[in-house]
């Protein structure tokens, strides 16, 4: 399934669509992505969904969510 | 979708280090227990208190406006208001500022805006312009002298910030590993000195990214632009360490701070308050017979005199 990311607050880029194979966490997916879960929050629908639920078909927002340096 | 560990309601966040999902009324009683603790364990808010919170519009800042007010509201014998400081720079503090306007309008707090033109006669980016020391090392010195004397004139007896654990663990460590240990003493909750107003930092337990869930669930502004001028190398190396530490052995955060508040009584021994003096030229307390805003001041003013 298509997956679009949205990037939100210091990334080197602002989107991004994958193709995500069924079962697959969302910490794994940032990982995929290089993304250290600890530093992100992940937006679906206007809400935070935890990091260890399935990723879904449609659309997430990954907030940066760490500051200072 | 993963349901809640205390109702059977869609959970929005996993703490992975207590192993448990929360939907968003249990997360939101989970985060203001947090801060509870953390204002009861150091007595940080007493009765007659009047807080200032330091309110620069960023999600720490306008999160903690935000919980201190459903926090105290109720409460008579304890005010809050908020103070924001304007440091002059182009592009990135104009947003936050109106930011923190809507947010005090919103909840019907008391709001002061002090500028560093007004009270220096110039903003940051003119006197990074005309010095030769690093912004922040300006930024520093003069916010938090702004701060401290907008917030002891307004009658505040307290002073709070938004430094969050992750703010609190980075410093400690960042401290430790460059043998600052001055400095690490500087972190101990409740240091009391004459005309310092007393800093408390009431989301010291929480983690950033809690921040940003309570401040999504609830709608709040979640500005997450970086200052032009933010540059900290070794900070940014040791904030990056603690990340891939706490996703590698969650809670390890927790055990950099309770280590740091092992250490608070030693630390007192070898630390003990000096007295402060009251600056020759402007009155504000200092170590020295003139305070760092004011030698940084005379010194701007000399090179633009001269340039």
């Amino acid at each position: 399934m298509r997956v679009k990311i949205r990037f939100l607050g210091g990334f080197e880029k602002d989107f991004e669509e994958v193709e995500v194979e069924k079962g697959m966490r969302y910490h794994d997916l940032l990982k995929r992505l290089g993304i250290n879960p600890e530093t992100v929050v992940v937006v679906k629908d206007g809400k935070p969904v935890p990091v260890d639920d399935f990723v879904e078909e449609g659309e997430i927002t990954v907030m940066r969510v760490i500051s200072g340096g | 979708m993963i349901t809640c560990s205390k109702c059977k309601r869609q959970a929005v966040t996993y703490i992975r280090h207590a192993n448990m999902h929360l939907c968003a009324k249990h997360f939101v009683e989970y985060f203001e227990k947090k801060v509870k603790f953390a204002i009861n364990k150091f007595k940080m808010i007493e009765s007659g208190d009047r807080i200032a919170v330091a309110l620069s519009g960023g999600k720490d800042s306008v999160t903690l406006t935000y919980v201190l007010n459903k926090l105290l509201k109720k409460r008579r014998d304890v005010e809050i208001f908020a103070i924001t400081v304007d440091e002059g720079i182009e592009g990135y503090r104009p947003p936050t500022v109106k930011i923190a306007k809507k947010i005090t309008s919103d909840l019907g707090i008391e709001h002061v805006i002090v500028s560093f033109k007004e009270n220096f006669g110039m903003t940051l980016d003119e006197m990074v312009k005309v010095g030769d020391k690093k912004p922040c090392t300006y930024c520093g010195v003069f916010r938090k002298y702004l701060l401290n004397k907008t917030a002891r004139e307004m009658g505040a007896t307290k002073l709070a910030t938004g430094h969050n654990l992750d703010d609190e663990v980075q410093t400690i460590l960042l401290n430790f590993l460059q043998a600052d240990i001055e400095r690490l003493a500087r972190l101990i909750p409740q240091r009391v000195q004459e005309g310092l107003v007393m800093r408390i930092k009431p989301f010291r337990e929480v983690y950033e990214k809690d921040v940003v869930v309570y401040g999504l669930l609830h709608n709040l502004p979640m500005d997450m632009n970086e200052c032009p001028y933010s540059h900290f190398p070794v900070r940014a190396t040791v904030r990056d360490f603690i990340y891939d530490f706490e996703e590698k052995y969650p809670g390890r955060k927790y055990s950099i701070m309770r280590s740091f508040e092992q250490l608070i009584p030693c630390l007192r021994q070898m630390y003990p308050q000096i007295k402060l003096n009251r600056c020759e030229r402007c009155g504000e307390p200092t170590p020295k017979r003139v305070c760092q805003a004011c030698t940084l001041l005379e010194e701007l003013r000399s090179k633009s005199k001269s340039s």
